[in-house]
Formats: structure tokens, C-alpha cells, sequence
């Protein structure tokens, strides 16, 4: 039987949610302080509105709600669900009043793209974009790749941290509280900002010759959407615009960084004691890391379709030009990216065989706790290590003991309820593309475009082949924003959000 | 100087360290799998 919520769990509900919207206001006036120094007065008026609506609703909930009882794990889940909704609808604003969108829902879609770190855009005239707009697009990206809940734990962390942070799609505990594993999420983030900046910056000043203060616009809006995992690019053209090989591997070590779950990116900082036996060091650990080895396998399965694919049509004749253009889409495809060097016109006619390279690698994913999205290499490898195991216990004499463990920072065991627990995970995922990809279909969608953009935006990748556009139906639209928030969440927090809707029509 | 304020400082010097060493094994990683991406590319086109 449901239980009908009380007024108690609306109060606590709307106390955390009172909370996030007032960060995400205080985040405003970093685009707000942006349109003033560049005397951008038309978007400085909606960033004013959008900061007051967040304002004034943080205010009213932080008010009217109230935080004396826990937050338990279904109230943190509705919290992180109705966040992931709420933050874009209200973040679009400034979109809406910029003349930059065909509709209100484009300007939620590439909201929502934003937030989720998707990167898919239904921005027209991109390369006039007020560049404060340009910023907030951008900034969208980090704090939905950061989390908007990490930054809320950072800064007014409440007794209910722990459901909050796992809401969000992660799982790594790698510091004694959750606090300060928040913190040292955004110390990492804030050292890759200098490093990738200063980095692009350099590159476009000397290189590509920009001035200094565009060189820096343009370093940080792609560090955002690198880092984040996002695809968002001040260019209408993406990377494919700075025609630059060493601009493209500064992008691709961001994008690998990006990928890399924190618990890596905490040993490879060397924070990790020496892990005992022999003074071997944890980073060498990391060679014998399940997740590590997954996702570099499936990186080079899915590279080779894609290279082989691109032969077999004959797209490049050249190996210079296959390996980079090749190199880089994958890699963009797998951490979950979506940045291009190809455009969709050119990519909508690439071979079968390179296509379902990139479909793969973009439903596969980066790794767990990180900010990409898609299956996630920890599932896959879990998957495999399940199948080797089952097809070992057939194979081996009756009464042999099979070796159920698989390491992951130390040895663990593969229990028979994890292994649902993932192949259920992988299932839903697998489910999301399907879906995405039949109601495109319906529309009369190609069936290759139809799965390739579907798996793009569940996958919260960003890669288009075109069928993203503002002209695209309004319930595959709407197919495709669900997709991005279900996927983002990974499932569980939107869940627990439509029980709860449930329990209040039907609980007693 | 205090005891607090010296343990800040080894450990912003250790995450200094930790971080440029994250980054060089990042583009370590991103330059093995450009290697290997044109290795794949080379057996690409002599296999067609």
C-alpha cells in the first residue's frame, strides 16, 4: 500500500529545494556581471529576471519549508528529480527573451541539454550570440557536470548530504564524508579550469591568433563543455572551427579528464596511501582497475569499426586525416562529449559499419561517478565479468568454485544481486535508446539517424546527424528532453519522483 | 608559523604535484591512444 505524503514531507522537500534554487541564483550573477562588462543590456535584463524568479522562490521554499526532520532517501530523490526539471525551465529564461529560439521549449531543450551535459542545440545563429548568453550556455554545462547538489553540499550542507549526492547518478565515496568528497570534486575541477584554460588560451593566442581576451573566451567556454563532458561550443562549426591539431588534443586530455571517474582522478593525485603489500602504489593499481580496462577496450573496439568503417567508404584516402578525424569522434562519442570536427551533414553519411561504432560508443559511456554518461564502463565490465564467470561454472567440472572477483581500487566479489542490479541498469539504458529511436522512426526518421540521435541524447552525448533542429516534431522534442533528464539521473531519482507523484493521486 | 598553517601548505604543494602529475598522465593517455588510433588507420587502409 502507498503512503500518501504529508505536509512534513512537502515542508523538508521544499527546504532543500528552497536552498539549490538560491545557489543557482547566486550562479547567475556570474553571467549577470559578464553582460555588464560587456554593456550587454538586453541580456542583462533577463539574467536580472531569471536570478529574481530563483531568488524569490529559494526565499519563499527556504521559508515555508522547513528541515526538522532528516532527509531520508525518498525526499532527496524527489529534490534531485524535480531540481533537474525546475533549473532549466527557470534557467531558460534568459534564452527565451534573446530571439535566439524558435519557441519557449527549444530554449528549455538546449536548457536542459546544458544542465545535463548533453550538448545537442537548437540555438539559431549561434555565432551571434550575445556572449554573456554564450557564457551562461557554458556554465549551464559545469554546474550541471560539477552538480548543482555537489555545489549545495559544498556550501550549506544539510543532515541529508549523502541521499543528495547519490541522486545525482554517483556512487563514489572516496573521502569519510560527503562533504568533503564534494569539495575535493570541485578542487579537481577548479585545477583542470586553470590548467585548461591558461592551456587553450595559449594555444589560441599563438596559434590560431586570436586576441587575448577572445583566446580566453574561447578557452574557458571549451573547458566547460570539455571537462563537463558537455559539446556546447561558442561555434556553430564546434571544434571543426579552430582548424587546429593541437587545439584538438588539449580538448581530448580535458575530455579524457572529464571521463575519468574522481575516485581515479583521487589516486592519480597521489592522495591515496601506499596501497601495502610490496609498497606497491595505487596508482600502479590503477593498470589492474576492472573500469580502466573496460573502458580503454571498448575505446579501441568501437575506434576500429569507425576506422574501418571510414575505409570501407572511402571518406579519407589519407592516414593523417582517417586517424585524427577518426581519433577525435570517437573520443568525443565514448567520455560522452559530443564535440565534432565533422559536421552532421558530413557525418549523416558515414558507412554502417562507422555509424554503429559511434552508436556504441556513445550508449557505452564513460566511466561511473564522472560526468559523462551513457551505460558506464563499470557496468559493461561487470556485464562481461558476470557472462565469463556464468559460461566458466558450465564449462568447469560440477563442484568447481568459480573465482567471482573482479578489482576495482581493491578485490571485490561479483555477488549474483550486483549482477542484476547492473544488468538491470544496462537493460534501462538499452530500453531509453530503443524508445528515443522508434518515435523518431515514427516520424519518418532513417533508422540509423533515428538511433544515432536517440542514443545521443540518452546518452547525454550531443552528437547530431541533423535531426536535432528547430523543425523537429514537438514529442520528439519533448522525447528527447526526457531522455536527457532520465539519463542524467540515471534512472533511480526520476523514478522515486514519479512514485511520489503517484502516491499523492493514489496513496492512503 | 603554525602547525595548522604548515600542514596547509604540503598539502597545497602535494596537491600541486598530484595535479600536474594527473595532467601529464591525462595527455599520456591521449597521445598512446592517438598512436594507436594511427596504427589502426595504417592496417585500415592496407587491409582495403
Amino acid at each position: 500500500m502507498l503512503i500518501r505524503p504529508a505536509g512534513s514531507d512537502f515542508r523538508i522537500i521544499g527546504f532543500y529545494l528552497g536552498r539549490v534554487f538560491l545557489v543557482v541564483a547566486a550562479s547567475g550573477l556570474l553571467p549577470l556581471a559578464w553582460s555588464v562588462a560587456g554593456r550587454e543590456w538586453g541580456p542583462f535584463s533577463s539574467f536580472l529576471l531569471m536570478i529574481g524568479v530563483f531568488g524569490a522562490l529559494g526565499a519563499t521554499m527556504t521559508v515555508v519549508g522547513s528541515d526538522d526532520q532528516r532527509l531520508d532517501w525518498g525526499h532527496g530523490m524527489v529534490v534531485v528529480a524535480v531540481t533537474w526539471l525546475v533549473v532549466p525551465l527557470i534557467g531558460a529564461i534568459p534564452f527565451m527573451l534573446s530571439g535566439h529560439f524558435a519557441s519557449p521549449l527549444d530554449a528549455y531543450f538546449d536548457a536542459m541539454s546544458g544542465l545535463s551535459t548533453t550538448g545537442l542545440a537548437l540555438v539559431q545563429d549561434l555565432d551571434h550570440l550575445a556572449p554573456s548568453l554564450n557564457f551562461w550556455r557554458h556554465l549551464l554545462h559545469f554546474l550541471g557536470g560539477q552538480g548543482i547538489i555537489i555545489a549545495v553540499l559544498v556550501l550549506i550542507a544539510g543532515g541529508g548530504a549523502m541521499t543528495l549526492y547519490y541522486g545525482e547518478g554517483r556512487d563514489d565515496h572516496i573521502l569519510p564524508s560527503v562533504q568533503s568528497t564534494a569539495r575535493y570534486i570541485w578542487t579537481v575541477a577548479v585545477a583542470h579550469l586553470v590548467f585548461g584554460v591558461l592551456a587553450l588560451g595559449i594555444v589560441a593566442y599563438f596559434v590560431l591568433g586570436f586576441g587575448w581576451t577572445r583566446s580566453l573566451f574561447h578557452g574557458l567556454m571549451i573547458f566547460f563543455a570539455g571537462f563537463d563532458t558537455g559539446g556546447f561550443a561558442p561555434q556553430s562549426t564546434s571544434i571543426g572551427y579552430y582548424h587546429s591539431a593541437v587545439f584538438e588534443f588539449i580538448v581530448s586530455i580535458l575530455m579524457v579528464a572529464g571521463a575519468m571517474s574522481f575516485a581515479v582522478h583521487y589516486t592519480l593525485w597521489g592522495r591515496s596511501r601506499p596501497a601495502g603489500r610490496g609498497g606497491e602504489r595505487r596508482r600502479l593499481l590503477l593498470l589492474k582497475n576492472l573500469e580502466a580496462r573496460t573502458i580503454i577496450g571498448t575505446f579501441l573496439l568501437t575506434l576500429t569499426l569507425v576506422l574501418f568503417g571510414l575505409v570501407v567508404m572511402n571518406a579519407y584516402g589519407e592516414i593523417t586525416g582517417l586517424s585524427r578525424q577518426g581519433f577525435f569522434q570517437v573520443l568525443s562519442a565514448h567520455t560522452g562529449t559530443g564535440f565534432a570536427t565533422v559536421p552532421p551533414t558530413e557525418m549523416v553519411r558515414w558507412s554502417g559499419l562507422a555509424f554503429a561504432g559511434m552508436a556504441i560508443a556513445m550508449g557505452l559511456g564513460g566511466m561511473a561517478s564522472s560526468t559523462a554518461g551513457g551505460i558506464k564502463a563499470m557496468r559493461v565490465g561487470l556485464t562481461a565479468t558476470s557472462m565469463r564467470q556464468e559460461i566458466q561454472s558450465v564449462l568447469l567440472p560440477h563442484g568447481a568454485i568459480v573465482d567471482r572477483s573482479y578489482h576495482q581500487f581493491r578485490t571485490k566479489e561479483l555477488t549474483p544481486a550486483l549482477a542484476r542490479t547492473v544488468l538491470m541498469m544496462s537493460l534501462l539504458y538499452v530500453t531509453l535508446y530503443i524508445v528515443g529511436a522508434v518515435i523518431g522512426l515514427a516520424y519518418g526518421i532513417p533508422l540509423q539517424a533515428a538511433l544515432f540521435e536517440s542514443v545521443s541524447a540518452g546518452a547525454n552525448v550531443g552528437l547530431s546527424v541533423g535531426v536535432t533542429d528547430s523543425s523537429m516534431p514537438v514529442l520528439l522534442e519533448i522525447t528527447y528532453i526526457i531522455q536527457m533528464w532520465l539519463g542524467r539521473l540515471e534512472f533511480v531519482a526520476a523514478f522515486a519522483f514519479i512514485g511520489f507523484l503517484y502516491s499523492i493521486v493514489r496513496g492512503k | 608559523m603554525t602547525g595548522r598553517s604548515q600542514n596547509a601548505g604540503a598539502r597545497f604543494r602535494r596537491d600541486v604535484v598530484g595535479a600536474i602529475l594527473s595532467f601529464a598522465v591525462e595527455a599520456s593517455v591521449v597521445l598512446a591512444l592517438a598512436f594507436i588510433a594511427i596504427v589502426i588507420a595504417v592496417v585500415a587502409l592496407w587491409v582495403a
